[in-house]
C-alpha cells in the first residue's frame, strides 16, 4: 500500500489486491487504514520516482513504434499506426507487449483503438485485460464504460455521478451546453478526444544518446517530391553523425510534425548496420507515401533509434568479381513491406526427426555452420502434419504394395527403405521408445512420395503401426 | 532357414556395446538363433564370458574379433582353429604393444603377417572406389576366406547400397555374408547405447571434426544425461 499527501491529509494512493480485500481503497485516510488493518505495510509514495520509471518504460516501448510516451500517473501510450505489421499485426503485437511486461513483473492491461482517450478507457475499464477496438468503433466500444474512464479530475467525476451519469454513453448523449456550463469545457474536451473529434498529439520520449537530426521549415511543406528531397538531406546529415561515431543504422525513425499538431512517423529497419545513403533514402521514401502531410509539415526529425558499430572496410577490387551478390538491400525492402517475421531462411538443425531438422533464422544471418547431410534424399515438400494413408503392406520390413492418399489409390512400383528414425528420448518421455520407418516409394506414374510407418512393425509400444504420408519429392 | 548372427558387439568394446555377453546370449536363445558371434573391437576380452554364456544357453559361440585398422578399414575375422586363434591373439598383442594403454594400432601389413587360418569379412561403407580397393586387398590376402558383410543400416538408400555392394563383390569374386550390427540386446537398451556413444563422441570431439551430426546434437543433450545416470555409465565401464 502506498501513502501520499493530498493537501494536508495523508491518504492512500495505491493499494494491492490484499489491501483492497481488507477494505482499504484509494482515497482512504492513512490513519483510518491503519486502524482497519493492524500491521499494515505502508510505503511512502514517490511520484517523481514513479514518473522517471514510467519514462524508462516508455523508452523501452520505443521498440514497438517511434512514438511512445509516458502517460502519468500509471500508463504508457504508443502510437502504433504503421508499426504493427512489423510485429505480426495488432493482436500479436499487443500480446507481445503484455507477455514481456508480465515477465518483467508488471501487472498490465492494454488496449488498441483509434484514439488515445478510447485506448485509455478500454485499457483501464474493459472486461478483458487486452482489448482491441476495430477502426471507427472507438465511440461504441467505450459507451458502456463508467464515466471514470474519461480522464477527468475527481471533483468533476463526483459531480457527474451526483447527476446520475454512470456511463460514457449516457454522457455523450447529453446536450453539451448545460454540461459545459456546469463543469467547464473539460468534460466535452475529454469526450471529443476519446471520440477522435479533436486531436491529441503524443509527445514521444527520446533517448538521449541516439544520433538524431532535425530540420525546421519556415514554410510548411506538403508535396511528396519535397518530402523526398528533404528526407535525402536528413539521411545525409545523419550518415555524417553515424560515421563520426563509427556506427551503422539498424533502425531509423522519421517523424513529421505537421502544422495541425499531429505527428506522423515512418520507421524502417535494416538487416545489417548501414550508412548507405541511397539505400536508407530509398527505404524511407518507400514509406513516405503513407504519410498524410495534412496542412503541411513544419519539422522533420530523423533519428537512428538502433545503431550498431560499423567500421570502415576495404574492398578488394578484382577484375573477375566472383563474390556473391549482396541481397541485404532486397531483404530490407521486403522486411519493411511485409514484416520481419515473414522474411526468413532455413538453417539445418542436427536432428534425425524430419520436422525438427530445419529452423527458421533471420534472412540476413550468416551461413549456417552445419551443412545438410549429403546423399540423403529428402522431399522438397514436407507435409505438416503428416497425413494418414491406407496401405497394404507386409510387416515388418517391407514397403507397402499400394496405398490410398486423399482418396486416390497409388500402386507402388519401386521403393527404398526402411530408414529408421528413433524418437529423441532426451526430449520427452513420449519419445522413449517411439520409432518411425521411412520409405521412399514411387507409384506407376513416376511420382515419388515419402511415407512412414509409426512403429517398428513388431512392438506395439513403438507406435500405432499406422502409415502416414510425410512428403512429396519434386 | 537358420540364421547365425555374425556381428554382435558386447560391452567389452568400451563405449560401443551396451549389453553383456550373458544378456546377448540369453536374448539370442529367446529369438531362437542357432549361433552367435561375439566380435569386439580389437579385442577378444569378451570371449571367456561369451563361452560361459554359450554353455549355459546351448547356443553355439562363434569366436571372432572386429579389427579396426588405422587406415579406417574394418574387418571381421573368425579363427577356424586353435592355431589361428593364437595367431589372432598375437596380432592383437602386436597392435596393443604399439598403441599403449587402451589403444590398439594395427596396420594392413600386420593382418598380412598373421592372417593364416582366419576367415575375414570386410565391413564396407559405401560401394565406392575405396571400398573396391579394400575388397581387392582382402581378396588377394585371404583368397577363398574373404567375404564382404552386408548389413541393413536402415539409412536412406540402403537397398541401393546393398545392391551395389553385392555387384562389386560379384565382380571381384568375393562371397557375401549377411550380418546385423548388434550393439545391445533389447530395444530399451538403446538409451544406454546412445549415452555411451555420446560419451565416446564427446571424448573425440576435439580431435575429429566430422562426427555423425545427429549424434553430435545428441551428445550435447547427453552430456547432462550421462551425468545423471552414473549407474548406467559404470555398468558399461564395469566390463
Amino acid at each position: 500500500m502506498l501513502v501520499g499527501h493530498e493537501g494536508n491529509r495523508r491518504v492512500v494512493v495505491a493499494a494491492d489486491a490484499a489491501a483492497r480485500a481488507a477494505g482499504v481503497g484509494v482515497g482512504t485516510p492513512a490513519t483510518k487504514a491503519q486502524a482497519l488493518v493492524p500491521g499494515l505495510a505502508i510505503q511512502n509514495a514517490d511520484p517523481d520516482d514513479d514518473g522517471r520509471a514510467l519514462e524508462r518504460l516508455a523508452e523501452w516501448a520505443l521498440r514497438y513504434s517511434p512514438i511512445a510516451a509516458a502517460a502519468a500517473p500509471d500508463g504508457i501510450v504508443i502510437d502504433t499506426t504503421g508499426a504493427d505489421h512489423l510485429h505480426g499485426g495488432e493482436r500479436l503485437m499487443l500480446s507481445d507487449v503484455l507477455s514481456r511486461l508480465r515477465q518483467a513483473g508488471f501487472m498490465v492491461r492494454a488496449a488498441i483503438s483509434d484514439t488515445w482517450g478510447a485506448s485509455h478507457a478500454l485499457a483501464r475499464f474493459s472486461a478483458d485485460d487486452m482489448a482491441i477496438a476495430p477502426v471507427g468503433a472507438g465511440p461504441t466500444s467505450i459507451a458502456g464504460l463508467p464515466v471514470g474512464a474519461l480522464r477527468l479530475d475527481a471533483h468533476t467525476l463526483n459531480g457527474l455521478r451526483k447527476l446520475g451519469f454512470r456511463t460514457v454513453g449516457e454522457l455523450a448523449a447529453t446536450p453539451r451546453a448545460p454540461l459545459t456550463l456546469r463543469f467547464g469545457p473539460e468534460v466535452c474536451r475529454r469526450l471529443d478526444q476519446a471520440h477522435g473529434r479533436i486531436r491529441e498529439p503524443i509527445d514521444p520520449v527520446r533517448t538521449l544518446d541516439i544520433a538524431e537530426v532535425r530540420r525546421a521549415f519556415p514554410e510548411p511543406i506538403a508535396a511528396p517530391e519535397t518530402l523526398h528531397r528533404y528526407t535525402g538531406k536528413l539521411v545525409t546529415d545523419l550518415a555524417g553523425i553515424l560515421e563520426e561515431r563509427g556506427l551503422g543504422a539498424r533502425r531509423l525513425d522519421l517523424l513529421f510534425y505537421s502544422v495541425d499538431d499531429r505527428i506522423e512517423a515512418v520507421r524502417i529497419g535494416t538487416s545489417t548496420p548501414t550508412r548507405d545513403l541511397k539505400r536508407l533514402t530509398r527505404l524511407l521514401c518507400d514509406k513516405i507515401e503513407n504519410v498524410d502531410p495534412g496542412f503541411g509539415i513544419e519539422v522533420m526529425r530523423l533519428a537512428a533509434t538502433r545503431a550498431e558499430p560499423l567500421r570502415a572496410k576495404q574492398f578488394v577490387s578484382l577484375l573477375a568479381d566472383d563474390s556473391d551478390a549482396d541481397v541485404s538491400d532486397l531483404i530490407d525492402v521486403l522486411t519493411n513491406r511485409v514484416g520481419a517475421a515473414k522474411v526468413y531462411r532455413y538453417a539445418p538443425v542436427a536432428s534425425d526427426v524430419p520436422e525438427r531438422a530445419t529452423a527458421r533464422v533471420p534472412a540476413a544471418s550468416a551461413d549456417p555452420v552445419d551443412d545438410w547431410p549429403s546423399g540423403w534424399p529428402r522431399p522438397s515438400r514436407l507435409l505438416r502434419p503428416a497425413e494418414r494413408i491406407e496401405t497394404v503392406a507386409l510387416l515388418p520390413d517391407h514397403p507397402p504394395v499400394a496405398f490410398t492418399w486423399r482418396g486416390i489409390r497409388h500402386r507402388v512400383r519401386r521403393a527404398d527403405g526402411p530408414e529408421r528414425v528413433f524418437g529423441e528420448w532426451w526430449k520427452g518421455e513420449a519419445e522413449l521408445v517411439a520409432v518411425r520407418d521411412y520409405f521412399q516409394v514411387e507409384d506407376e506414374t513416376g511420382e515419388r512420395f515419402w511415407i512412414y510407418r509409426s512403429g517398428d512393425g513388431e512392438h506395439a509400444s513403438t507406435g500405432s503401426q499406422d502409415w502416414f504420408m510425410h512428403g512429396i519429392f519434386a | 532357414m537358420t540364421y547365425f548372427e555374425l556381428q554382435a558387439t558386447s560391452h567389452f568394446s568400451f563405449l560401443r556395446g551396451a549389453s553383456s555377453c550373458e544378456e546377448l546370449f540369453a536374448h539370442a536363445s529367446i529369438l531362437g538363433l542357432k549361433g552367435l558371434a561375439i566380435v569386439d573391437r580389437n579385442s577378444l576380452a569378451g570371449i571367456v564370458r561369451a563361452h560361459e554364456a554359450a554353455k549355459t544357453t546351448g547356443i553355439r559361440l562363434i569366436v571372432g574379433c572386429r579389427l579396426d585398422l588405422v587406415d579406417g578399414m574394418s574387418l571381421l575375422v573368425y579363427p577356424t582353429d586353435r592355431a589361428a586363434y593364437s595367431r589372432l591373439c598375437r596380432l592383437l598383442s602386436v597392435g596393443k604393444k604399439r598403441g599403449g594403454k587402451a589403444k590398439c594400432i594395427l596396420e594392413w601389413n600386420d593382418v598380412l603377417d598373421w592372417n593364416e587360418g582366419l576367415l575375414a569379412a570386410l565391413v564396407p561403407d559405401e560401394a565406392d572406389d575405396a571400398c573396391a580397393l579394400r575388397l581387392r586387398k582382402l581378396r588377394d590376402a585371404f583368397r577363398d576366406r574373404a567375404y564382404v558383410a552386408l548389413t541393413l543400416r536402415r539409412r536412406p538408400n540402403d537397398q541401393l547400397r546393398l545392391h551395389d555392394l553385392t555387384g562389386l563383390a560379384q565382380r571381384l569374386g568375393v562371397r557375401t555374408v549377411v550380418t546385423n550390427d548388434v550393439l545391445f540386446h533389447e530395444p530399451h537398451r538403446r538409451i544406454l547405447q546412445d549415452v555411451v556413444t555420446c560419451t565416446r563422441q564427446l571424448l573425440l570431439n576435439t580431435q575429429s571434426p566430422h562426427l555423425n551430426k545427429p549424434v553430435r546434437a545428441a551428445s550435447a543433450q547427453c552430456k547432462t544425461a550421462s551425468r545423471a545416470r552414473p549407474a548406467a555409465a559404470t555398468k558399461a565401464e564395469g566390463g
